[in-house]
């Protein structure tokens, strides 16, 4: 959901540390994504999504859905869902984002997750970032706090995020979760 | 602008460096070796990434039971040592035999001769891996419960209860297991916190 409009462009990315993607902008504002996991596991335990973005700018708010699907190779699980998602520029150097994402794993069933975001320009490429989430990093729901920075270097994105778990001290722990973005 | 903008990174990167330094150093310390002996659970745990802090050493075979536990006698003179079996002995033994496999599990427990064991209870099973009474989860929870109350009356072992927390609706919670016995990534960040809180 980090579709770009009015720009014609390829693209490699990562998301959270372990999902690497590669898609493709048009101009239109239509993106489309294949996006596979580097998870310490063998092959058939891998993960692959497709998904498609469309974003639209209205004045200050961008606006976007991106649906996509995923399966494990083993067949085990798939899952479906989109993200639905609006970016606002209140400020020169503020960005507030929402997110739902309506998400169903074949075996974990349905559910509703959302984020929140919120970016602060602090210094020409360099902004803080902090979010709340209860998206998925790997397929279960879990609240999630997440604050890092952002590096915006042109055709370089890269924002390290460590992600703090809220109310689960049982079975999660700190994470790193790094984005990354390279137009070609 | 470019050279403000490396100088700004590098920076942030020191920074960070020392947070995460800091971050680390406020957690408890873990032992500077750890040997890790079992089954397909310990060959497949990524021991590197979930216990980048020490030094640690895989020994996990797939398929393994007690049998392999019982090879190791005397290799872990005084060293600390994890152990999570039992999951591939469930077809070999009938009830009537369960008091038996518990005597030789806690047997081969001590012959490891090891300073410290981090005993895991046996992992509950996903539906597609429980057929019939020979692998049901509540065999399981029967056996966890008889070894564990063995290893309570002996010092140097243990014994970390995961059977629970790795349940739900009676069977291996999904989020944890791509296939219903394996673990996935977020079932090893449960284990892993949980021994980590022992060690």
């Amino acid at each position: 959901m980090t579709a770009t409009v009015g720009y014609a462009q390829l693209y490699l990315g990562l998301r959270d540390t372990r999902y690497v993607n590669v898609g493709y902008c048009f101009n239109s504002g239509v993106s489309v994504e294949l996006e596979h996991s580097v998870y310490a596991e063998k092959f058939k335990f891998q993960h692959i999504r497709g998904a498609v973005d469309y974003a639209n700018r209205f004045g200050m708010v961008e606006i976007g859905v991106m649906p996509y699907a995923g399966v494990i190779y083993t067949g085990d699980y798939y899952d479906l869902g989109a993200y639905v998602y609006a970016r606002f520029r209140p400020a020169e150097r503020l960005v507030l984002a929402g997110c739902v994402n309506p998400h169903y794993d074949s075996t974990l069933d349905y559910k509703t997750c959302f984020m929140v975001d919120a970016s602060c320009r602090l210094y020409k490429e360099l902004s803080a970032v902090v979010q709340y989430t209860t998206v998925p990093e790997f397929r279960e729901r879990e609240k999630r706090f997440r604050v890092g920075v952002s590096f915006d270097l042109g055709r370089l994105m890269v924002k390290p995020l460590l992600s703090i778990p809220i109310g689960d001290g049982e079975s999660k722990s700190v994470r790193v979760a790094v984005q990354m973005r390279y137009c070609l | 602008m470019l050279n403000d903008t490396m100088i700004i990174m590098k920076k942030l990167f020191f920074y960070s460096l020392f947070l995460m330094m800091f971050i680390t150093a406020c957690d408890s310390p873990e032992p500077n070796e750890l040997y890790f002996v079992g089954d397909s659970h310990v060959a497949r745990w990524d021991l590197k990434q979930w216990f980048a802090a020490c030094v640690t050493h895989n020994e996990g075979v797939s398929g393994s039971g007690i049998d392999y536990i019982e090879s190791r006698v005397g290799e872990y003179n005084g060293c600390d040592v994890v152990v999570v079996t039992g999951t591939n002995d469930l077809w070999s033994m009938s009830v009537a035999e369960e008091d038996k496999y518990v005597e030789r599990y806690i047997t081969a427990l001590k012959g490891l001769n090891a300073g410290h064991i981090y005993l895991f209870s046996i992992f509950p099973r996903g539906s597609r891996y429980v057929e019939g009474e020979f692998t049901s989860n509540e065999r399981i929870a029967r056996l966890n419960n008889k070894i564990q109350a063995e290893v309570a009356l002996l010092s140097g072992i243990t014994y970390i209860d995961v059977f629970a927390l790795l349940l739900r609706n009676g069977t291996l919670h999904d989020a944890y297991t791509y296939d219903g016995l394996h673990l996935s990534i977020e079932g090893y960040e449960l284990i892993t916190n949980q021994l980590k809180k022992q060690l």
